[in-house]
């Protein structure tokens, strides 16, 4: 929040926000939300039309509708909900006072990236690739214990999974050889 | 009470086999609460692909000793390293770490374990003797007093811990709309797939659980992975002394009482039941002094209080299919993927599957009174797993679960996407209990909505015909309106001591 949105108390002991005063973050969130609930608003408007009959006073479309209008209402309430609280606000912002750190989007694309080779590579192959890498990528160098790990962990799962539960793990490519 | 049923629940439970693997999900539970970061929610989630193949009854009842194992083991790292394991133990060590820092961990630890139980018993007596009168009660409900209900559930949202109770409602708001996505079960429409044939069924509470609780924790936690904790060294286990249990015994009933009950209100969880056990410890002590400082009562009011709800969340959760946490949430999930229906009916159909359920938390808490107090030093030292090996652990149990349950790849991506987006959202205060209790609510508030509109003639008015109805919408409109007149009125107080009394109130500590 822009700290010349809060005034001082008489005390000089406690900042609140000024009267008008909006929460930045919380509009861009604010229109984030609304523009979701647009969206599938216009999606709604969308659904093929059905006789009364069938639809037997529940029409498919009221219910989504019902949902999404209170989320409209709601969300038009987040930019000034800081000025209800009586810390103003101190509490919503606390943790996301600094963006994420990049390693949380590295995070993000290395699993996204296995998840998507999965098809291909195989879900035991894909697991050893996420505990292989995840560590390195975390920091980790003990290159003895990341070796054991990302061999053991594996293994033991595959093993639970398609011996014990009767589970078919995607075989993918590696898998057709074993076949 | 059926004495039939009775023995057909124990026996059910009693097999060398559902035994062991009560066993190992109370070893799981304790392991998992005392890991920071990992909550009993996120371990129960994480169950549900394990129990597939598994009979029904042990599968939910593996779950429910989990969750009781699960939210004692959150005391033992806040006791010894200052981290409460899950967010239930956060009062523990306020008081148990400064008794750990005094070389008396054995008894925090014990007297923490003993708390525990004694909640966890007593809430489960309440357990056994409300849970079929609820039921009872429930089964003369028609639609419209369900829909009554359930939305009462849902406004309960507004109360439950977090940042903040808007928040916290359009979570649960967005939960319910997720639960529409799919064939609308009246007219046969497709809504919200977008041409997407994997969405006609619906989008799964599996994977969007896992995802939720276990992918989003998993990148908030790559931030730090560079923290270092220490646990408090201890010579000798001393365990509590026969006085520290003769000045503790009232304090433990007390908490027992307020986390009973603050576990059966839907919607409200352990954490809040343990920081009232806290708070109301230290009101009627007569060491007020010693509080924050390491007061045993301190440790035992909270750990009394936050077992308690875990019995006191399952009486709506099974009496009336509301859940009454996060992790109940996911039990009642689990129940409907094990072909249950949850609710009174469940109680009139298979009354046996409660005293199961009863049988296996009973033994749940005497089991980790054993393990927890045996097996402390080793728990203690499972904190200190690094990060780096423990998340991508997490990570490759999640997506092999997600995939697990239905053999398809499509539920991986559906827990990729609700963990990215449950990050993000977690970030901006927006919490994954609230929607996982929407989006599990949603089929039966929809369905009770379109059935009382169909016997209505879409004449809502007459919802108000019913006096349970009104019960539950004033319920309703007191819960929702609970956070904002309840805040004001603790501002004026707080406005008015400061103008008295200049220096730090008592009010606002």
């Amino acid at each position: 929040m822009n700290p010349a949105d809060h005034q001082q108390t008489e005390g000089g002991a406690e900042r609140r926000p000024a009267p008008l005063s909006v929460h930045r973050t919380d509009l861009v969130l604010a229109l984030v939300l609304l523009g979701i609930c647009a969206i599938l608003w216009w999606d709604t408007t969308t659904f093929p039309e059905i006789p009364a009959s069938l639809a037997q006073n529940a029409p498919p479309t009221v219910f989504p509708r019902l949902m999404l209008g209170a989320i409209i209402i709601m969300a038009l309430f987040l930019p000034f909900e800081h000025r209800m609280k009586p810390d103003g606000g101190e509490d919503i912002d606390r943790g996301r006072e600094e963006a994420p750190r990049p390693i949380v989007f590295l995070t993000g694309a290395v699993i996204i990236a296995v998840v998507f080779l999965t098809q291909w590579i195989g879900s035991l192959m894909a697991m050893v690739l996420v505990t292989a890498v995840i560590p390195w990528l975390w920091g980790e160098r003990r290159y003895a214990a990341m070796a054991l790990f990302a061999i053991g962990l594996p293994i033991a799962v595959w093993f639970v999974f398609t011996v014990l539960l009767e589970v078919n793990l995607v075989a993918g490519i590696p898998g057709q050889f074993f076949e | 009470m059926d004495l039939d049923s009775i023995m057909t629940g124990i026996s059910l439970i009693m097999a060398p086999t559902s035994l062991l693997l009560i066993f190992v999900s109370v070893l799981i539970g304790i392991t998992v609460g005392a890991l920071p970061g990992l909550s009993s929610t996120m371990a129960v989630a994480l169950l549900l692909p394990f129990t597939i193949g598994l009979d029904p009854v042990l599968a939910i009842c593996m779950m429910a000793a989990l969750y009781c194992a699960g939210t004692f083991g959150g005391s033992i790292t806040a006791i010894l390293i200052n981290t409460p394991g899950a967010p239930p133990a956060v009062a523990t060590s306020f008081d148990g770490y400064p008794l750990a820092q005094r070389g008396e961990a054995g008894r925090a630890l014990g007297m923490a374990a003993a708390a525990s139980v004694g909640g966890g018993l007593f809430s489960l007596v309440i357990f056994i003797i409300a849970a079929p009168l609820l039921a009872a009660i429930a089964l003369s409900f028609r639609p419209q007093e369900y829909f009554a209900l359930t939305l009462f559930g849902l406004s309960m949202l507004a109360a439950i811990s977090g940042k903040s109770a808007l928040r916290n409602l359009i979570a649960g708001a967005f939960g319910v709309l997720v639960s529409t996505v799919g064939i609308h079960l009246v007219t046969g429409i497709e809504r919200f797939t977008f041409g997407m044939p994997a969405l006609y069924d619906g989008i799964d509470f599996v994977p969007v659980l896992i995802g939720i609780f276990a992918i989003s924790e998993m990148l908030n936690q790559s931030q730090f992975t560079k923290e270092v904790k220490k646990v408090v060294r201890s010579a000798a286990l001393k365990l509590p002394s026969r006085e520290d249990f003769r000045r503790c015994r009232v304090t433990i009933l007390r908490s027992s009482v307020i986390g009973t009950l603050i576990g059966i209100l839907p919607a409200e969880g352990t954490t809040v039941a343990a920081i009232m056990g806290y708070n109301e410890a230290k009101r009627w002590s007569k060491n007020k002094e010693e509080f924050g400082k390491g007061s045993i009562e301190g440790v035992a009011g909270a750990e009394a209080a936050n077992n308690a709800g875990t019995g006191g969340a399952m009486v709506p959760t099974l009496a009336l299919g509301i859940p009454g946490s996060g992790t109940t949430a996911i039990i009642l999930a689990a129940l409907m993927m094990h072909g249950f229906r949850p609710g009174p009916f469940l109680m009139e159909e298979t009354p046996e599957f409660m005293y199961a359920i009863f049988t296996a938390m009973f033994l749940a808490n005497f089991m980790f009174l054993f393990v927890g107090l045996a097996g402390v030093k080793v728990f203690a030292l499972i904190s200190l797993i690094p990060r780096t090996f423990l998340w991508p652990a997490v990570f490759v149990f999640a997506m092999i679960g997600a995939y697990a349950y239905r053999q398809t790849m499509f539920d991986v991506w559906v827990m990729l996407t609700a963990g990215v987006i449950g990050f993000f959202a977690l970030r901006h205060g927006f919490g994954p209990a609230p929607f996982v209790m929407g989006l599990v609510l949603g089929g039966l508030i929809e369905k009770s909505w379109s059935q009382s509109m169909i016997i209505f003639d879409s004449n809502w008015l007459r919802f108000f015909e019913s006096p349970i109805c009104n019960l539950f919408f004033a319920l309703t409109v007191l819960s929702l309106l609970g956070p904002v007149i309840g805040g004001r009125i603790a501002g004026m107080l707080q406005s008015a001591m400061r103008t008295y009394f200049p220096r730090r109130s008592s009010l606002e500590e």
